[in-house]
């Protein structure tokens, strides 16, 4: 799989890298996975 | 207003950042920066429409190449630094909504490449003398921006959780002939209790001295030091093992679980070669599914952290979440 990269100069001056790769068609999401796990967000209270 | 200050108490730097105050924090629903940019919507930072993976300087850098000049004069006691080094932003997807552990093998080997890459081409600057990949994962943890993203820290010094592993694996190297973290390794794996998933070139357990209840450590098999000392299988079989810890993380309880992940690896100067050895290290903030762990007076003032959990029993909980048992991860 090869690796290529785009190096831009942001407005800024901030440097930005877009890596794109070769061998790799379309990605998707593994639907057994998002079958098995019913993720969520949450929030709770701590511990010390 | 930004410098290094020496502490000469605890002997190692600290960094202030004062602009840091103002970075973008939980930005509104409709608008997130790590997205694409799209047509006749808001710039974003990244000025395309759509992407792979992309690395950028941090908006809101705590080092800074060229640095800014230190705002307070240091004494010979405490002294101040420019605060030199580079801080990137590593985007992980263009999938907003995306969850790492349902994508594909593809996408954690693609963000394997990219880490090494930057590894490489931080640690070939002069001024830099470790380069520090990491992720933030989930607000317990501190997250302002919930898009998929890591970070990467390049100091112009090493860090001292890492200076403490090398002079403890370079003592070891001294006293006994051999890596510490490759010793260490080899009693978990004979031991066996603690092992959650392997692979040919790596190993996940959790740690005998864990100090966070899931807390989960993947090893390089053998003695490699750095991302600089990987082939294309140690490539694929760290995506591999990513991919398997994160899976397990998510459907232990149900959500997606967050953690801060930590790579360790040689610092940039070249040292350790025979002492640093390649693995990350994994701190989720939960102690069960629904209380989480602080840092309070024992871990944060005296450093000596208190876990209420039996790290074998937690690696068992591990080894049962799905993907079952020790794991390919294909």
């Amino acid at each position: 799989m090869k690796m290529h990269k785009k190096k831009i100069e942001k407005d800024d001056g901030r440097n930005l890298i877009f890596y794109t790769f070769d061998d790799y068609g379309p990605e998707q999401d593994n639907p057994e996975e998002r079958d098995r796990a019913s993720i969520s967000k949450q929030s709770k209270k701590g511990e010390a | 207003m930004s410098e290094l200050r020496w502490d000469p108490i605890r002997r190692e730097w600290m960094i202030t950042a004062t602009h840091r105050q103002n970075r973008t924090f939980k930005p509104p629903e409709d608008y997130c920066p790590l997205c694409p940019t799209k047509e006749g919507g808001y710039p974003t930072e990244v000025p395309a429409e759509d992407y792979d993976l992309v690395v950028f300087e941090n908006k809101f850098p705590s080092l800074q190449f060229p640095p800014p000049e230190p705002a307070v004069e240091g004494t010979a006691l405490m002294p101040v630094k420019e605060p030199e080094g580079i801080c990137e932003v590593v985007l992980f997807t263009a999938d907003h909504d995306g969850v790492m552990s349902r994508k594909p093998l593809s996408r954690f080997h693609k963000l394997v490449k990219v880490w090494r890459d930057r590894y490489r081409q931080l640690g070939e600057k002069d001024f830099i003398e470790y380069v520090f990949i990491f992720e933030n994962k989930g607000e317990e943890v501190g997250v302002t921006l919930n898009h998929p993203h890591g970070q990467i820290y390049a100091y112009p010094f090493i860090p001292p959780v890492i200076e403490k592993e090398l002079n403890s694996s370079q003592q070891h190297l001294n006293h006994e002939g051999s890596c510490l973290f490759c010793d260490v390794l080899a009693e978990e794996r004979a031991e066996g209790s603690r092992i959650i998933a392997e692979n040919d070139s790596f190993t996940a357990f959790v740690p005998f001295t864990a100090r966070f209840t899931y807390e989960v450590h993947l090893y390089a098999k053998n003695h490699i030091p750095s991302f600089n000392d990987f082939d294309a299988q140690k490539e694929l079989d760290l995506a591999r093992l990513l991919k398997v810890v994160l899976q397990k993380y998510d459907n232990l309880f149900g959500f997606e679980f967050p953690y801060i992940m930590s790579i360790h690896q040689q610092p940039s100067d070249g040292r350790g070669q025979d002492y640093s050895h390649f693995h990350i290290e994994f701190y989720p903030p939960y102690r069960s599914k629904d209380k989480l762990k602080y840092r309070a007076g024992s871990e944060s003032g005296a450093g000596t952290f208190i876990n209420g959990t039996m790290p074998e029993d937690k690696a068992e909980e591990l080894r049962q979440s799905e993907p079952g048992g020790i794991s390919h991860g294909e």
